[in-house]
């Protein structure tokens, strides 16, 4: 291909992908995206969505998944979009900045009388002296903060100009937003769940690999002096949480810090925060009575560990410990559940109990012992029921951490992108020609006083209405 | 005090009704006096609501938005808000302003009709530990801000819309009044806009760095959130620079505050995340 045609070729591609069609289309298909990966259930924030895209059938779990509408914000494709917004808006910012500053830096002309708005003010005394008009005109508008220069026979005025470059600047703002966002791809997060048991122990913190759960290390190790949580009184809610820790270098240096919800802690370049409390059902022991029924009679005791096994020889039961609920419910589908809360409202553990039968242990069954309830009065054939007599259950806390090295630029992004805004819509850039008739006894005004026709027809009006005024005034 | 509050989100939602019969009647009988007692009446009800939340918001400590019934109440307030602004920065002829008015102010009766339902309870709720910063009132009072003057942008593009097709369809439909309602609808995505960014891309972003150790997280809401500022993006490019006025610019701004709706409330009921509390 010659080169005059390839040049041809590469700037209609360059022009496309930097026209204002392209980011248009490129708005709508992110937001299309971005809806769609709302909506569908996503892997990796959703436990169980594949069992759940499975339900749906072969043909719609195959196009999600080949699609990737699973985990759209992690996929090429969506990921290609914007790249491909960045590039349009790197391109269209390029080109308009350009044609901003050239507006800036280039003195105006005078405009053509057919320029003119039809707007124009009435000056009121054909007599009265043209040059006061003129001056008082000039007062007038250098008091409303206009810039005034002479244009051949004509009066240039404009204020807030440095306010064209606002549009430049929030596009600019969101090219640093991106930025600020990829750099933030090689972020180390992560987070530490400690129950009681831990307090005092230093643990090192643990970086994963993006897309792992485990791995990597970071310089740090953290030790949970104590933590706690207050509760409004007589309301079983939450108040607050509130952990003190302290974080130890590799030097060995130590910083203690008191964080709570809202409240994180930074330190090398790490910051800490307080993300949740609550009892660790994981790290539960009970006291388990097994009792005879119609004698009512403690037959054994046992302490359990969750999901440990114990022989009762007694009763002739093999338990094994399954699960702990501080406040047992069940739900409309009769599914256990646990309502979180900072009392014991119904504490209750589910067991698997398997029957000896001639020697060995055969079918199992599975029983709830409450510690409210000494017969639950289920499973009435069987010669035992089982009751809590005693339970601990430790309470834990989550501390995550975080080093995001792209986050203040992202704050730099929102900053620009604010004052941008502002810029753009509170401050207009406006600019004005005024042409001086004194044998018509009429002042013209012409330019843009706002953005849409509306306005600059009512802000001319205005301005006409107030320079009348102005000029009855000056007399 | 909840009595007293109650009482005046009452007398709020009495005289937004009273508000919207008189616009009614203004645009039907083509009386100006009866605009203007209208807008009277929305200032009347726009006080003794904003009393109302100051009572609330003093009793709590914090911005009165902590649960959906008082969410509701304070976007029925910002739809006053916007629409009272819009139309004190509206110079000249207001009688299109009129029929946005009447709009605006059905809203506010709904929003606080279905607030004082019996789905939703009036009595304050102890603030769960994440709700307790001062950004819950920076990043839902300036989203809610700025989406009262989307919902003015909603209203007179509605309107657009339908009194464009009538005047296809019939005639006598006044081009200047279209034209007016294009502008107000403009002006009022122009003075929302930055708000709107500021709480709810903004300020969410900070607090949600403060509270859950990142400013991004592609949560529901804050994908909805997104979706919706991109719509108003679209809506300002192609009107600014793609010169689109009337229909194109009205059919985006409707769009974009069903997704502002969507975002506030239907969100938190079909998508569960780090959004939803209690």
């Amino acid at each position: 291909m010659p080169d005059g045609r390839l040049r041809a070729l590469l700037r209609r591609l360059l022009g496309a992908a930097a026209s204002l069609r392209a980011a248009i289309l490129l708005l709508l298909l992110i937001s299309l995206a971005s809806a769609i990966g709302a909506v569908l259930p996503q892997s990796p924030t959703t436990p169980n969505a594949d069992l759940l895209y499975r339900s749906y059938g072969g043909f719609w779990r195959r196009l999600i998944t080949t699609l990737q509408l699973d985990d759209v914000f992690h996929s090429p494709w969506f990921w290609t979009l914007l790249g491909l917004f960045a590039a349009n808006l790197a391109l269209c910012a390029g080109r308009r900045i350009g044609r901003s500053l050239r507006a800036l830096v280039r003195p105006p002309g005078p405009i053509a009388m057919g320029e003119f708005a039809a707007e124009c003010v009435v000056v009121p005394s054909r007599e009265g002296d043209p040059a006061k008009a003129e001056e008082a005109v000039r007062r007038y508008l250098k008091r409303r903060g206009f810039r005034l220069r002479n244009v051949a026979d004509q009066v240039f005025a404009d204020r807030w100009r440095w306010s064209r470059l606002s549009p430049d600047l929030v596009h600019l703002s969101l090219l640093v937003i991106l930025a600020g966002a990829l750099l933030g791809l090689f972020r180390e997060e992560g987070f530490l769940v400690v129950n009681e048991k831990q307090l005092g122990v230093p643990l090192p913190l643990s970086v994963p690999a993006r897309g792992a759960t485990e791995g990597g290390k970071a310089n740090l190790s953290l030790r949970v002096e104590d933590f706690g949580a207050e509760v409004y009184p007589g309301t079983g809610l939450y108040k607050d949480y509130w952990t003190s820790l302290t974080v130890i270098g590799r030097d060995g240096a130590a910083r203690a810090a008191l964080i709570r919800v809202n409240q994180p802690f930074a330190y090398a370049g790490y910051s800490f925060y307080q993300t949740s409390y609550g009892d660790d059902l994981s790290a539960a022991e009970i006291l388990l009575a097994v009792v005879e029924r119609g004698t009512n009679t403690v037959v054994a005791a046992a302490p359990l560990r969750a999901d440990e096994r114990v022989a009762i020889e007694e009763a002739g039961v093999e338990i094994r410990f399954v699960r702990f609920f501080t406040n047992f419910r069940l739900t409309d589908a009769g599914v256990p559940v646990n309502l979180p809360g900072p009392e014991a409202l119904n504490p209750a553990a589910i067991l698997e109990v398997t029957e000896s039968a001639g020697g060995g242990f055969g079918g199992a069954y599975r029983d709830v012992a409450f510690a409210d309830l000494p017969d639950p009065h289920w499973n009435v054939d069987r010669r035992f029921f089982f009751y809590l007599e005693g339970f601990f259950v430790p309470k834990f806390v989550e501390v995550r951490y975080t080093r995001d090295p792209g986050y203040p630029i992202v704050w730099v992004g929102f900053l620009m992108m604010m004052i941008g805004l502002a810029g753009a819509f509170y401050l207009p850039p406006q600019r004005l020609w005024v042409a001086f008739e004194p044998a018509q006894g009429r002042i013209l005004l012409g330019g843009e006083l706002g953005r849409t026709a509306v306005r600059d027809r009512a802000r001319r009006e205005r301005l006409a209405q107030a320079l009348e005024k102005e000029l009855k005034g000056g007399g | 005090m909840l009595s007293t509050q109650i009482v005046l989100f009452n007398l709020a939602a009495v005289t937004y009704f009273a508000g919207f019969a008189a616009y009614l009647l203004s645009i039907v009988l083509r009386r100006h006096r009866l605009g203007q007692l209208g807008t009277a009446s929305t200032a009347v009800g726009f006080t003794a609501q904003a009393l109302g939340l100051l009572l609330r918001g003093v009793s709590m400590g914090t911005l009165p938005v902590t649960n959906t019934y008082e969410a509701l109440v304070f976007y029925g307030w910002v739809f006053a808000l916007g629409y009272l602004t819009t139309e004190l920065l509206s110079r000249g002829d207001r009688r299109h302003l009129r029929i946005v008015g009447m709009l605006v102010n059905v809203f506010a009766c709904l929003a606080l009709g279905l607030a004082s339902s019996p789905l939703y309870s009036a009595t304050a709720q102890p603030l769960v530990p994440a709700l307790q910063s001062y950004w819950l009132a920076l990043h839902v009072g300036f989203t809610f801000l700025g989406e009262g003057f989307l919902a003015v942008a909603f209203s007179s593009s509605l309107l657009f819309l339908v009194l464009e097709k009538r005047g296809r369809k019939q005639g006598g439909v006044d081009a200047a009044t279209l034209e007016r309602l294009d502008a107000t609808s403009y002006k009022a995505v122009a003075i929302g806009f930055p708000f709107f960014t500021l709480g709810g891309l903004f300020f969410g972003a900070i607090w949600a760095r403060h509270a859950w150790g990142r400013y991004w997280g592609w949560d529901p809401k804050e994908t909805f959130m997104l979706v919706t500022w991109l719509v108003y993006v679209l809506y300002l490019h192609v009107r600014l620079n793609r010169g689109w006025r009337a229909r194109r610019p009205a059919w985006i701004a409707v769009i974009g505050f069903l997704l502002a709706l969507f975002t506030f409330a239907g969100v938190n009921y079909l998508i569960r995340g780090l959004h939803s509390y209690g």
